[in-house]
C-alpha cells in the first residue's frame, strides 16, 4: 500500500518563530503542514513535544504563505532534527524504501508495536531507527530494514507476548503470499498438534489455520501457508444449465450492478458457490441468471442483483450450510466495512461472547472472532455484531482504549443503524441496555465530550420505542426512565 | 454465611502462548439456596455485561467484547453446599505485557447496574482470597 512521504534531514537550526496564519507561531503552522503532508513521525512528535519552535527553520515569506508555498519552502529550506538511533541518513532513507516497499500500513503496525515506536501504519525515520535499535539488542546488524532475520525475530516476540495472528500478517505480507485471495482467513491456533490445516468452504474457500509448530520463523509460517494452499480443493459439482428469467438488457444491467458493489473475489465466489454458480469470483450472465433464479426460489424480485433485500437469504444460506467465514466476507464486502487495521477475522465456535475484538496493542491491529451466538441473531443482529466490530478496529487503530467509551460507540453503531436493515426490538432493546450501562460507566469527561452521540442514541431509542406496542413492558419502560435521566456532566 | 468464590491457578509460570486456564468456582456455603447468576462470564471491573472480573497489581490489556444481557434463563438457585465453576484464560482476557510475580484476585457480581437480574439476587461481590501467580 503506498504510503505518504516523510522526511528528514542532517541538523537542526534556528527559527525565527514568527507568527503564522491563524495565529500559530510560524514553525508550529508550518510543523502542523509538514505533518499534513507527509505524515511524519518525526514532526509530529516533535509537535507535541513543543520542541518544533526550535528545531524548524524557513523563509519569513513561506510561513505567510499558502501550503504549496509551504511545500516548497519545506522542500528546500525546512530542516528536521533527525529521529535518535543508530542509522546514518543514507541507512535511514534506505531502511524506510525497503520497509516500504515490503510491508503494508498493517505489517508496519505490526513492526512498530514489536520495535516499541510510534504505531500509525506509516514507516518513517523513528521507525527505522526504532527497527535499528532492535536489531542491535536482538544481535541482528543494525540496517533498520526488516529482512528475513529481523522478521524472524519480530515472529518471535509476537509469539511470546501471544499475538500469533500478527505475526502471520506480517509474514505473509513479507513473502507476498496470495492468502487473502485463496483463504477466508488464516489464524493461530494454539490447541492445533500440525504445522497447518485447512478446512474448506462452499466454493472451495479455505479456512487455514497454524499451528504453534508453525510459529517457529517466518520461513516456517510461508511454508506452512503455501502447504495448505497446494492442497486441492474439493471439486466442486457441475452446475446445471443456466436459467433464462433475465432478458439481455436486464443481464447486462444486473452485471454491472454487482461488480460495482462486489469487489472481493472470497465473496463473490462464496456467492456463486451457493447459487450454484461456477465459482471464478467474476460477476458473469450465467451468474446473475443464477441470482435471479435464487431470487424467485426465494419470492423476492428476479432482478439478478445482489442487494440489501437478496443478501439477507444468501448470508444467512451460507450461514446455514456451514460457510459461516463466506457469510462474514459477504458482509464486510457488502457493507464496505474498513478493513484498515484488521489483520484477521473468522468464525470461531469456541467464543463465548456474540464476537471478539483482541489487539496487538492499542493503538494497534485487531483480530475479529465471530460467534456461533453472533449468526443466532438473525441477518439484522450479525451485520450489527460485525460492524460493531469494525469499530473496535477503528477504536484501536486510533488508539481508543477505554472500554465503557469503545463498547458505547460500538452500541451507537447498532442503534443508529446507518444504511444496515434495523434488529428486531428485543435485538434492539439489549443493545440499548448495553448502550445506557456503558454511557454510564464512562467518566464524566468522557460523557461531556461524547454528549451529542448520546442525545443521538437517546432519540433513536425514543423514537424505536415509541413504536414498540402498548403499553410497553417494565424493561422497556425502565430502559427508557435511564436515557431520560442521563443529564450533561 | 453465603457465597464463597475459589480461584485456582495451574502449577508453574503462567504463559500467554501456552493458554493460562484459572478455575473460579462459586461455592453456596450457607443453609439456604441463593439466587445467582449461572453465566460466570469473564469480563473487567469496567465492562458490562460480566459476572467475573480480576484485579490483578499488572499492567494489562485488555480485549473488546460483544455479549448480550443476561436473561431470565441465566439466572437460577444454587442449592446449599452445591458449587458451579467456570474455567478462564486469564492471560487472554488480561495481557499482562511485562513478566514478574503478582498478586490475583477474583470478584463475582451478578447485580452490575444495567443488568435486568430478578429480585432475590444476591447483592454485592464476593471476592476470593489473593493468590500469587507468576508469568513469563
Amino acid at each position: 500500500m503506498p504510503q505518504a512521504g516523510n522526511r528528514s534531514a542532517a541538523m537542526p537550526v534556528r527559527t525565527n518563530d514568527r507568527p503564522g496564519r491563524g495565529g500559530q507561531p510560524g514553525s508550529v503552522a508550518l510543523a502542523l503542514a509538514l505533518q499534513r503532508q507527509a505524515g511524519n513521525h518525526a514532526v509530529s512528535g516533535l509537535v507535541s513535544t513543543g520542541s518544533a519552535a526550535r528545531l524548524l527553520t524557513v523563509p519569513v515569506a513561506a510561513t505567510a504563505g499558502d501550503l504549496s508555498t509551504v511545500s516548497r519552502a519545506l522542500d528546500s529550506t525546512v530542516v528536521v532534527q533527525r529521529a535518535p538511533g543508530p542509522l546514518t541518513p543514507a541507512q535511514e532513507r534506505a531502511a524506510i524504501t525497503f520497509n516500504r516497499a515490503q510491508y503494508d500500513v498493517n505489517s508496519v503496525r505490526v513492526i512498530q508495536v514489536v520495535v516499541a515506536t510510534t504505531v500509525d501504519g506509516n514507516f518513517g525515520p523513528i521507525s527505522a531507527q526504532a527497527v535499528a535499535t532492535f536489531q542491535q539488542a536482538q544481535g541482528i546488524t543494525a540496517s533498520g530494514q526488516v529482512d528475513q532475520p529481523t522478521l524472524d525475530a519480530v515472529i518471535a516476540r509476537c509469539v511470546t507476548t501471544g499475538n500469533q495472528d500478527y505475526g502471520i500478517y506480517a509474514a505473509a505480507d513479507f513473502f507476498a503470499i496470495p492468502a487473502k485471495t485463496n483463504a477466508l482467513t488464516v489464524s493461530f491456533k494454539s490447541a492445533q498438534a500440525t504445522a497447518g490445516a485447512n478446512s474448506f468452504e462452499a466454493g472451495g474457500l479455505r479456512v487455514i489455520t497454524l499451528g504453534p509448530t508453525a510459529m517457529t520463523s517466518s520461513a516456517t509460517i510461508r511454508n506452512t501457508i503455501n502447504a495448505q494452499l497446494a492442497v486441492p480443493a474439493p471439486a466442486a459439482a457441475a452446475p446445471g444449465p443456466t436459467p433464462t428469467l433475465l432478458k439481455p438488457k436486464q443481464e447486462k444491467s444486473a452485471i454491472a450492478a454487482n461488480r460495482a458493489k462486489w469487489h472481493d473475489p472470497r465473496s463473490i465466489r462464496a456467492i456463486q458457490a451457493f447459487i450454484g454458480a461456477t465459482p471464478d469470483g467474476v460477476f458473469s450472465a450465467d451468474t446473475v441468471q443464477r441470482i435471479a433464479n435464487f431470487q424467485n426460489g426465494a419470492g423476492l424480485k428476479e432482478d439478478g442483483v445482489i442487494g440489501r433485500i437478496t443478501i439477507n437469504p444468501i448470508v444467512m444460506g451460507m450461514a446455514g450450510a456451514g460457510s459461516q467465514n463466506s457469510a462474514i466476507r459477504a458482509v464486510i464486502d457488502f457493507y464496505r466495512l474498513d478493513q484498515n487495521g484488521l489483520v484477521d477475522i473468522h468464525f470461531d465456535t469456541a467464543d463465548p461472547n456474540n464476537a471478539t475484538t483482541t489487539d496487538q496493542a492499542i493503538p494497534g491491529n485487531s483480530a475479529i472472532t465471530i460467534s456461533p451466538n453472533a449468526f443466532t441473531q438473525g441477518f439484522a443482529g450479525l451485520v450489527h455484531t460485525i460492524a460493531h466490530e469494525f469499530e473496535h478496529v477503528r477504536q484501536n487503530r486510533v488508539g481508543i482504549a477505554d472500554l465503557p467509551i469503545s463498547e458505547f460507540l460500538g452500541e451507537r453503531i447498532e442503534i443508529l443503524s446507518k444504511g444496515m436493515d434495523e434488529e428486531d426490538l428485543a435485538g434492539f432493546v439489549n443493545d440499548a441496555g448495553r448502550a445506557l450501562a456503558q454511557w454510564n460507566l464512562m467518566p464524566a469527561d468522557q460523557r461531556r465530550a461524547n454528549f451529542a452521540k448520546f442525545v443521538e442514541v437517546r432519540n433513536k431509542v425514543r423514537a424505536r420505542l415509541a413504536k414498540a406496542p402498548h403499553p410497553p413492558s417494565a424493561a422497556n419502560q425502565t430502559l427508557l426512565t435511564g436515557f431520560n435521566a442521563v443529564v450533561k456532566p | 454465611m453465603g457465597l464463597r468464590l475459589d480461584l485456582e491457578v495451574p502449577p508453574g509460570p503462567l504463559r500467554r502462548s501456552e493458554g493460562a486456564e484459572v478455575t473460579v468456582t462459586l461455592v453456596n456455603e450457607g443453609p439456604n439456596r441463593l439466587l445467582i447468576n449461572r453465566r460466570m462470564s469473564p469480563g473487567y471491573s469496567d465492562s458490562f455485561p460480566r459476572e467475573i472480573y480480576f484485579v490483578v497489581n499488572a499492567d494489562y490489556g485488555k480485549q473488546k467484547y460483544d455479549r448480550s444481557i443476561s436473561d431470565s434463563s441465566d439466572y437460577d438457585w444454587l442449592a446449599s453446599g452445591d458449587a458451579i465453576s467456570t474455567r478462564i484464560d486469564l492471560l487472554a482476557w488480561y495481557r499482562i505485557k511485562e513478566p514478574g510475580t503478582f498478586q490475583l484476585i477474583a470478584n463475582y457480581q451478578c447485580d452490575e447496574p444495567g443488568s435486568r437480574f430478578p429480585q432475590g439476587i444476591v447483592r454485592g461481590l464476593t471476592t476470593s482470597k489473593p493468590i500469587e501467580i507468576t508469568v513469563d
